[in-house]
């Protein structure tokens, strides 16, 4: 690597701030929340600083570096393996001595280290007084203070960085794990050193300690070499269970007799974040205020984003009306009226609720309260065989599947993060959210936001309910302790929420002018083909495909132009409304899809019912299907996943809606 | 904590009177949107009578949610009677509640006034504030006054 070039790893524990410096150091936007696991694989920036040229790696959050989970073992490999210039640990000021036990890992490491003591000003306010040089003169390292989200040290961080990289002369401490430890650590050390390759990429010393520490993924890295038998030998001699135990207690310990002389008054007391949890986290009352937020989310999600629902329908009216009176060829009109402007406006018209949504999410993000949402119903999903850490990717699913799925790699029981794959695509995303909107608007106007709350909330179950039988069946075994750090309470910022509103809902604006573009285009070939057939018809060739398919979803009220347009939605779940537009003919007509709808002598509310349900429920879109194949490694628990939604998604919208016939 | 027992006895009593409020008033609510569902009464003699002067409209999850407000308050109350300076907690969690879903009521008021009046959406004509009107809307005055009063104390809790 060129003198001027330098390779820094971001590291530390989840929720201390990483992404933010990241974000701040190179300008990026990467997703920030208030609450553990946001950052799921290393991510990489560049940023010019004083003539050089410093590639920032931001790794996932890790608590230690015994690399239980996915997420683990990507920070440690980054950091082991690929031998940054320099680490960066980010601490958070007001939760040092929990930080501090991944410090003493990583002093093992022998890596060029700096500490970011991280917002320093909510733990000064707080009344904490922080001894930065006593700090500097223990660990034997520099430590830079920060408030990453106000670029506050992040320049003196950078020169820290260079001034580091330069150091010829690199000290480090050790920790002392006493005698009969020691005395293994030095048996395994002369053994790993026989071995010429080892030396040359790993420190011996923390080989030695990962090993005695019972590190089976260290285990595995040794395991071909020469010296693995020997290795395993000593091993077996020791009962690694209570070396790993003791190892734990000398650095608490160590941690006890240094964090003291760091901090003076930084010793726990309850702050205003403990005095809201005692109300959040209630026994009694939690479950029932997260339900109540959640809805309160629903409702105005639904009503207030109605007058700009209405602006955007005045707007695609107009130009559908503007294209049929001035485009010739009349197909060509038809292409852009019915096809285009119809199909990409039907999507558009939701916009505004689901950013309305995901601003709402992201406040309870923000405020760290969707971390509590975890803990609350960590003992029910216990109950359900699974660990209320799976409840983040369930709560990430909101806004998409597919970073849900791979926010599951922070599980580290390969069972739970099974089970919790299957069920995250019964999590209902906001590219359903159209669908709900449009039916729930138009045959329940005055429930339309408990009926929409009431899908996401049967989407909850649904995945709970799989989870059990998963968890009983074919993934067999317990769920692993959960231990979750609740992040503090933060009044989230207009700014904060409005970006990560756009994060996640400009993907929709994306999606309506590529893929939901193109579906459109493809949609209304088909309607309109082959040529000379009344366009939409039963003729046409999507009259043809929805008659082949509506036998099978006739039963749950769904005539041929419904059946379609869920097959279409395999794509993405927003062109099930996008086909309706076109099929519609929603382009050239004054009546809105709302009016053509309710004009349909097949479509009535218990339809609608069993539609909304059977979208939440069916096959997930192509993207998910893809992240699940990915994430899983397995064809076969692939097409279970796509098998598995189309039979609970049949058999619930047949109850649904058979059920309803009879009550009627 | 010691500096909050002083005024303990009015946080007592807003409490009570916050929690006393809320519940009756979404029991009232909760007993009139389940008679609607279930078609008990005739809805008529309902909306012309108490509920109408209480502008309740059948709405079952809304009197579930001032159910809950109240029993926050309530909760409280118990704690402090009970010595815990910790039941300030429900105090200020209820207030923020109460304020919270008060605004949200006052948004929806405000969505449907906008399509009604700025866009001329004839899909609600015939809207009337009176039809959005809700209990957790004026009820939400108790709390905001409680929360200008104690603001700077609940601020005070962190330092």
């Amino acid at each position: 690597m060129a003198d001027n070039r330098i390779r820094v790893a971001l590291t530390g524990n989840p929720n201390v701030g990483k992404t933010t410096l990241f974000n701040m150091i190179t300008g990026s936007r990467q997703h920030v929340g208030n609450w553990p696991g946001v950052t799921v694989e290393k991510k990489s920036g560049f940023k010019m600083h004083k003539g050089y040229e410093i590639e920032v790696v931001d790794l996932p959050g890790t608590y230690s570096l015994t690399a239980y989970s996915l997420d683990e073992v990507v920070a440690r490999d980054f950091i082991v393996d690929e031998k940054p210039d320099v680490v960066v640990q980010i601490v958070d000021a007001t939760n040092i001595e929990r930080n501090l036990y991944l410090t003493t890992q990583l002093m093992e490491l022998g890596s060029k280290m700096i500490i970011a003591l991280n917002m320093y000003d909510l733990a000064e306010e707080r009344g904490d007084k922080l001894h930065v040089e006593n700090m500097e003169k223990i660990l034997a390292m520099p430590v830079v203070l920060t408030i990453a989200s106000d670029n506050v040290g992040i320049s003196e961080l950078l020169d820290t960085v260079i001034a580091e990289k330069q150091k010829e002369n690199h000290h480090s401490r050790e920790i002392g794990y006493g005698d009969e430890i020691e005395s293994r650590i030095i048996e395994v050390e002369k053994v790993l050193s026989q071995e010429d390759g080892l030396a040359s990429r790993y420190p011996l010393r923390w080989l030695a300690v990962r090993l005695l520490d019972g590190d089976e993924n260290i285990l595995r890295k040794i395991s071909g070499s020469s010296v693995a038998l020997q290795i395993k030998s000593i091993l077996e001699s020791v009962d690694i269970e209570e070396y790993e135990a003791l190892m734990a207690d000398k650095r608490y310990e160590v941690i006890s007799a240094m964090f003291p002389q760091m901090c003076e008054r930084c010793m726990t007391r309850m702050t205003t974040s403990d005095m809201v949890d005692r109300v959040m986290t209630n026994k009694y009352l939690g479950i029932p205020i997260f339900l109540a937020l959640m809805w309160g989310a629903f409702e105005l999600t639904f009503s207030f984003a109605n007058p700009f629902m209405v602006i955007i329908e005045m707007i695609f009216v107009w130009l559908g009306e503007t294209a049929a009176f001035y485009i010739r060829p009349e197909w060509l009109a038809s292409l852009i009226g019915e096809g285009i402007i119809g199909g990409v406006g039907s999507v558009f018209l939701f916009i505004p609720n689901i950013f309305i949504l995901f601003f709402l999410l992201s406040m309870l993000e923000d405020s760290g309260y969707l971390a509590r949402a975890a803990f609350i119903v960590d003992r029910v999903m216990y109950k359900i065989g699974l660990q209320g850490k799976s409840f983040i990717p369930m709560l990430l699913g909101f806004g998409c599947n597919v970073p849900a799925i791979m926010a599951t790699r922070s599980i580290e029981d390969r069972m739970d993060r099974m089970a919790t794959i299957m069920v995250v695509p019964f999590i209902s995303c906001g590219a359903r959210l159209p669908i709900y909107i449009l039916f729930a608007g138009t045959f329940f106007s005055k429930n339309a936001g408990t009926v929409i709350f009431c899908i996401y909330l049967l989407g909850i179950l649904v995945a709970v309910a799989s989870a059990k039988l998963l968890r009983t069946t074919t993934l067999k075994g317990h769920p692993a302790p959960f231990i979750l750090e609740l992040p503090p309470y933060r009044v989230p910022t207009l700014k904060n929420s409005i970006r990560h509103m756009w994060d996640n809902g400009s993907m929709y604006i994306r999606k309506a002018g590529t893929i939901i573009l193109g579906g459109s285009v493809v949609i209304w070939l088909l309607a309109a083909l082959p040529w000379g057939v009344e366009y939409g018809s039963e003729d046409s060739f999507i009259g043809i495909v929805g008659h082949a398919i509506q036998p099978l979803l006739g039963p749950l009220g769904f005539d041929w132009k419904i059946s379609v347009s869920l097959l279409f939605g395999f794509v993405a779940k927003e062109i099930v409304v996008a086909s309706l537009g076109v099929l519609y003919g929603v382009g050239d007509d004054e009546l809105a899809l709302t009016d053509s709808l309710l004009a349909d002598p097949n479509m009535y509310g218990i339809t609608a019912l069993s539609l909304m349900v059977f979208s939440l429920l069916y096959m997930p879109c192509i993207a998910v299907v893809g992240i699940i194949k990915k994430e899983t490694g397995s064809w076969k628990w692939t097409a279970f996943s796509v098998a598995y939604g189309l039979a609970v998604a049949w058999l619930l919208a047949f109850i649904v809606f058979q059920g309803g016939k009879l009550l009627n | 904590m010691e500096q909050y027992s002083g005024r303990s006895k009015e946080k007592m009593f807003f409490a009570f009177l916050a929690g006393f409020l809320y519940l009756l008033a979404g029991s009232i609510q909760f007993v009139f949107s389940l008679s609607t569902v279930l078609d008990l009464f005739p809805v008529n003699s309902f909306e012309n009578g108490l509920i109408g002067l209480l502008f309740a409209p059948s709405d079952l999850i809304g009197s579930l949610i001032l159910v809950l407000i109240g029993s926050i308050f309530l909760y409280g109350l118990i704690e402090l009677r009970n010595g815990l300076n910790e039941g300030i907690a429900y105090v200020y969690v209820g207030i923020l509640i109460s304020i919270l879903f008060t605004v949200v009521y006052v948004l929806v008021i405000a969505g449907n006034w906008m399509e009604l009046y700025l866009l001329n959406d004839t899909e609600i004509c015939g809207w009337d504030i009176l039809y959005d009107l809700r209990p957790a809307i004026y009820l939400g005055i108790l709390p905001l006054c409680g929360y200008l009063i104690w603001r700077k104390e609940f601020r005070a809790m962190n330092k």
